[in-house]
């Protein structure tokens, strides 16, 4: 177990890869100050302590909605699907080098509305394992 | 003395029958054991943000977890919610298959805000099913078809 890492320990793992794209990432929730018009939080459900560690990590990218004259807001599907692959494309299939011994494995992808911020997120889903030897 | 050897096809294939319902009972009793188990953790998981886990106000979400197993399309065992069979019974291939799920559409959204439903307890249905080939002999394993989770 001296090799145990936490969900905390791979969403810090996964931000380090995400960080070549140039919008806000952030932790577990958004800031309750921060007022972007996108933003990505990554996410996890529980790790296990098992040999084989894994757990499933959202990485959710939310957007403004579009205002549009005669229908109101609208999601911002350039956006969101452009950056839903650049998602995908950064982690999908990840191995890690050297001597870090995880994989990522893309899951599944779901768009959802958050009609009371005006706001569409896409959620990523991925699967994280290690090997805790 | 003589012993002849008569090659009865009709004996063969009533044995092979057997086998192969010996071979299917064996699977379906140990796919209830695994099911029982993942339904245990996911209607009886804990509550709070905190933990990681959703805050069960209304039960609509937790009442609606279901197990199912069908062979060839016919539901033989199931445990929770009855009102999911009819979104996943048309879908059902040949064979044997579980199926674990929640009925509401929204289960998805909240784990995304990674809040587990089901998912964490999805590897409870990722069992080996080696010691029933063994028990049986594996006359019609690769006409086995199981679906693990969701």
């Amino acid at each position: 177990m001296e090799k145990y890492i936490s969900s905390d320990k791979v969403i810090g793992i996964v931000y380090s890869l995400l960080t070549s794209i140039n919008i806000p990432i952030y932790v577990r929730t958004k800031p309750t100050k921060a007022a972007d018009d996108e933003y990505i939080v990554i996410n996890t459900l529980a790790i296990n302590s098992d040999v084989l560690q894994s757990c499933r990590v959202n990485v959710n990218y939310h957007c403004k909605d579009l205002y549009v004259d005669d229908m109101g807001y609208v999601p911002d599907m350039a956006n969101l699907d452009s950056n839903t692959n650049t998602i995908i494309n950064l982690l999908k299939r990840y191995t890690g080098s050297g001597t870090h011994t995880y994989t990522i494995d893309f899951i599944g992808q779901e768009t959802f509305s958050e009609e009371n911020i005006n706001e569409h997120f896409s959620n990523v889903k991925f699967k994280f394992n290690y090997i805790n030897k | 003395m003589r012993l002849d050897v008569i090659f009865d096809p009709n004996a063969v294939l009533k044995e092979y029958t057997i086998l192969q319902e010996a071979e299917k009972n064996g699977l379906i009793s140990e796919m209830i054991a695994y099911a029982q188990d993942f339904m245990e953790e996911a209607v009886r998981q804990p509550e709070g943000h905190e933990l990681g886990y959703y805050n069960n106000r209304t039960f609509q979400l937790r009442s609606s977890i279901g197990a199912y197993i069908f062979k060839d399309g016919e539901l033989v065992w199931m445990q929770g919610s009855p009102e999911n069979i009819s979104l996943i019974e048309d879908a059902i291939p040949r064979g044997l298959t579980l199926v674990a799920m929640v009925g509401k559409d929204y289960a998805s959204y909240v784990e995304s805000y990674g809040y587990n439903v089901i998912s964490d307890y999805g590897d409870l249905l990722l069992f080996d099913l080696t010691p029933v080939f063994r028990s049986y002999g594996s006359t019609t394993s690769q006409k086995g078809n199981i679906l693990k989770g969701f």
